[in-house]
């Protein structure tokens, strides 16, 4: 099994490189081709005004964009091999100095915002199957259809109004201390939980419904055994990879929140940089955020196994293939 | 969303926020201001050798000249400023004048930053290496490298600030200003405290807390918690609210710059319908500026005729008349013009529609404002097309000229009068947009004897003349109305002249009632 596991790693790894290549040319390309100049932008932001046009070309020069696309892009390439993703050209540094700078403050909204959402979301999804069409459940439907359809940003307003403005026991927004952790994580929380309750409830309600659980309960199982042991467990399954994809989209996706709440994170830095049409930064961004969406990808695959041992009895070859 | 937080802000008073009128109270001799600013800009690779300077103006720097109030260029650590011909001015400094490290104000000094000044790429000014020269300890002369009469009015702009010799502004500014840098926390804040040896009357506060907020919304709510006492550029929409709220108040300043609408007089095919002037002055004609500025804006604008505040104008602000409203000429302008309404709500000359494309940045201007005009040309037959654009896009389409209106509001932040002429319309302009909005070879030479007038006086004339040719005679843009900075804050903040630069902004008069 460990040998077969460390295989599948290796293996998936290796798929990377191409995705990798696909994902570079797209952020490049994507970058490169949004109308905009980033001399231009950039010197706009140093006076406030429209520049002078020999300035802007004097800068384009300096930031070596005046090459041809091509060899631009497969210049950056050998770079990004050597582990340089380049300069940006709004701040001047590194651009992986500069997402390892950021990833911390969106690691610190990202994690506790899907912890407290697999959190609220587990136990209210799971309780609204068992007690399907009781108030139980039509209030965790309410709540997560409600959770869903607002937007994150409102919800931070609104927990800004509430504990900010009127009880005034939580500050509104900046990166001193946890204080000013608890609103963003709470706005990004709900929102993923809201999403993540619909899906326990859906894939608690199926699993109540197979043999083996209606086997288990005519042996005699307990109620409480057969729901943790032999539903929920089973039922877990759909939620972690939701949860891991949720997870690659927090890390990028906090832009709004990261705004609302004045943090330096990863996402406001991203938005940032398109504004601004500063190319290595998206470029650096989206081949990260690329890699992350696959590892994360890759751990839900490699974590299958450990929560359903039908997996385990099958040659790994990738999740589709141990579940046919 | 305003609305919803407008609600919010309503419901979200308190008993305790009454406070009691503060007007009289004694001002404590140790406090501290914390002040709800906008994003940090600091960070950016250009902006570094502007630290505390500029985007945020924190009082730590002075220029030579001041820009007052009222936008006139003002004696500040030089007491003089005169011609000597030849293109050249001399500046006689200020005596003693200590910069925070304790080290004097010099010709030596001055040198030094604007020589920095120079090096960091500041434009417009033509100031080269070899335009500044020590006379002697207390005299510097100043030649710019082109005929250029305005650079006294420019250096008034904080860019141009006195920063101690060898010093370096990129990590701790030593400059000579009111209050002195104490730290700078990168997307959190940057925090000054009062200087005791500052030359001028003392700044009442002891310490000033700048805290960096990108969202507007969020500013308004820090201020409403009590996290900030002040806050910058408040949202239109959040003024009422803040305004009815006890123990808020806001502050405005006198129009600061011009919602204007930049016209492709010469735009790239198939933006070629604003090349015929009756068709400019048939849209300047059928905009009610007046409805504008009272409904839509709120009556936080002004109505204006001119494309920069007026003041920078001086008494010639007067002599400039927009086109004023008329729409029933403005209908006729365009059948003259052949642009006919057949069936349907747009004129056709021929098989071509009569439709114009406005592009427009979010964020820079309100969406009522281009809605608005929208509504007020289709009420003469004319279809616009809004493009809502982010800043890339929006800085190529103006200068490959694909648009044919453009509404922006450009910033005035130094005493000449000539600036955004020369800047958009002057032939000579080097900005890449220029060639799409001549305004004619009158408008040119007015604008050329501006920037070469010795005195302010003529300066504003010619300005003033130049203008008239702009947005009257050749309708080449349409300033639609003059807006004020806003700033909302607590009662508590006393003291407070709101400028209408914001780059300007000053804080050494203000204090706080207990």
């Amino acid at each position: 099994m460990t040998n077969q596991l460390t295989r599948y790693i290796a293996r998936r790894l290796l798929y990377l490189v191409p995705v990798w290549l696909g994902v570079s040319l797209l952020a490049f390309s994507l970058a490169n081709l949004a109308p905009g100049d980033p001399a231009e932008l950039m010197l706009v932001r140093q006076t406030g005004q429209a520049p002078d046009a020999a300035a802007v070309a004097r800068l384009r020069e300096e930031l070596g964009l005046n090459g041809p696309i091509a060899l631009r892009y497969g210049r950056w390439l050998v770079n990004v091999a050597t582990g340089d993703l380049g300069t940006s050209y709004r701040t001047g540094e590194p651009v992986l100095g500069l997402l390892a700078g950021r990833f911390p403050s969106t690691l610190q909204l990202a994690l506790p915002a899907l912890f407290l959402a697999v959190l609220i979301a587990i136990p209210l999804g799971a309780a609204a199957a068992v007690r399907r069409d009781s108030l139980t459940d039509h209030s965790a439907r309410l709540v997560a259809l409600v959770g869903a359809s607002i937007p994150g940003f409102v919800v931070g307003y609104l927990l800004i109004l509430l504990f900010a403005v009127t009880l005034r026991i939580l500050p509104v927004a900046g990166s001193d201390g946890w204080r000013y952790l608890v609103l963003p994580v709470l706005t990004l929380g709900v929102g993923e939980a809201a999403a993540l309750v619909r899906l326990t409830r859906a894939n608690m309600l199926e699993v109540l419904g197979e043999d083996y659980v209606r086997t288990a309960r005519a042996k005699g199982v307990g109620n409480r055994t057969v729901l943790v042991r032999h539903a929920l467990r089973n039922a877990l399954n759909p939620v972690i990879t939701l949860s891991a994809v949720r997870f690659g989209r927090l890390l990028g996706g906090a832009a709004i929140v990261e705004t609302i709440f004045a943090r330096p994170g990863i996402g406001k830095s991203v938005v940032d940089a398109i504004q601004d049409r500063d190319y290595p930064v998206i470029q650096g961004f989206v081949l990260f955020a690329g890699t992350v969406f696959l590892l994360a990808n890759l751990f839900v695959d490699v974590l299958y196994p450990l929560l359903d041992p039908r997996l385990r009895l099958t040659d790994v070859r990738g999740p589709g293939a141990a579940a046919s | 969303m305003s609305l919803l937080l407008a609600v919010g802000l309503a419901t979200a008073c308190r008993p305790e926020d009454k406070s009691s009128a503060a007007s009289n109270a004694v001002a404590s001799e140790v406090q501290t201001l914390t002040v709800g600013a906008l994003e940090d800009d600091f960070g950016l690779q250009l902006n570094r050798p502007r630290l505390g300077i500029y985007p945020l103006n924190t009082g730590i720097c002075e220029p030579l000249m001041k820009l007052s109030n009222d936008l006139q260029a003002v004696p500040h650590l030089a007491t003089r400023a005169e011609y000597l011909g030849d293109n050249t001015y001399r500046f006689t400094l200020r005596q003693g004048v200590l910069f925070h490290d304790g080290s004097p104000l010099d010709a030596n000094a001055i040198k030094f930053t604007l020589d920095h000044a120079i090096r960091v790429k500041t434009q417009y000014s033509f100031l080269t290496s070899s335009s500044v020269r020590v006379i002697n300890d207390s005299t510097v002369d100043v030649q710019p490298s082109i005929p250029n009469l305005r650079v006294v009015d420019q250096l008034v702009h904080p860019l141009y600030s006195a920063i101690a010799y060898g010093s370096n502004p990129v990590t701790r500014p030593v400059c000579t200003g009111p209050f002195r840098f104490v730290e700078y926390v990168p997307q959190s804040h940057i925090t000054v405290e009062r200087n005791d040896a500052y030359w001028g009357p003392k700044a009442r506060l002891e310490r000033i807390t700048f805290r960096f907020y990108q969202d507007e919304n969020t500013r308004a709510l820090a201020l409403r918690s009590g996290q900030v006492d002040a806050i910058f550029d408040v949202n239109r929409d959040m003024i009422a609210d803040l305004e009815a709220t006890p123990g808020m108040k806001i502050v405005a300043s006198a129009p600061g710059s011009t919602i204007l609408m930049y016209i492709s007089t010469r735009g790239a095919p198939p933006y070629t319908r604003m090349a015929d002037s009756r068709v400019r002055r048939a849209v300047a004609m059928a905009i009610d500026r007046k409805v504008l500025v009272e409904r839509v804006l709120g009556g936080y604008a002004a109505l204006v005729n001119t494309v920069n505040p007026p003041s920078v104008m001086g008494k010639y602000a007067a002599t400039v008349h927009g086109v004023p409203y008329d729409p029933d000429s403005a209908r006729r302008l365009l059948d003259e013009a052949g642009w006919k309404l057949r069936e349907g709500q747009v004129r056709m000359k021929g098989p071509e529609r009569l439709q114009l494309v406005m592009i427009m940045q979010p964020g820079n201007v309100d969406r009522a404002v281009g809605e608005y005009i929208q509504a007020q040309l289709a009420a003469v037959g004319v279809a616009v097309q809004i493009d809502q654009l982010d800043p890339g896009a929006f800085s190529s389409r103006v200068n490959s000229g694909t648009f044919d209106l453009d509404v922006e509001v450009p910033s005035q932040n130094d005493s000449n009068p000539a600036f955004l002429l020369s800047l958009r319309w002057y032939s000579s302009s080097t900005i890449a947009s220029a060639r799409f909005m001549p305004a004619g070879a009158r408008f040119d030479s007015l604008v050329t004897m501006a920037l070469r007038s010795e005195s302010r006086d003529s300066a504003q004339r010619h300005a003033a003349e130049a203008m008239q040719v702009l947005v009257h005679d050749e309708v080449a843009a349409i300033p639609l109305a003059g807006i004020f900075r806003i700033y909302a804050m607590t009662d508590k903040v006393m003291g407070f002249e709101a400028h209408p630069s914001r780059n300007n902004q000053w804080w050494n008069t203000v204090w706080l009632a207990k």
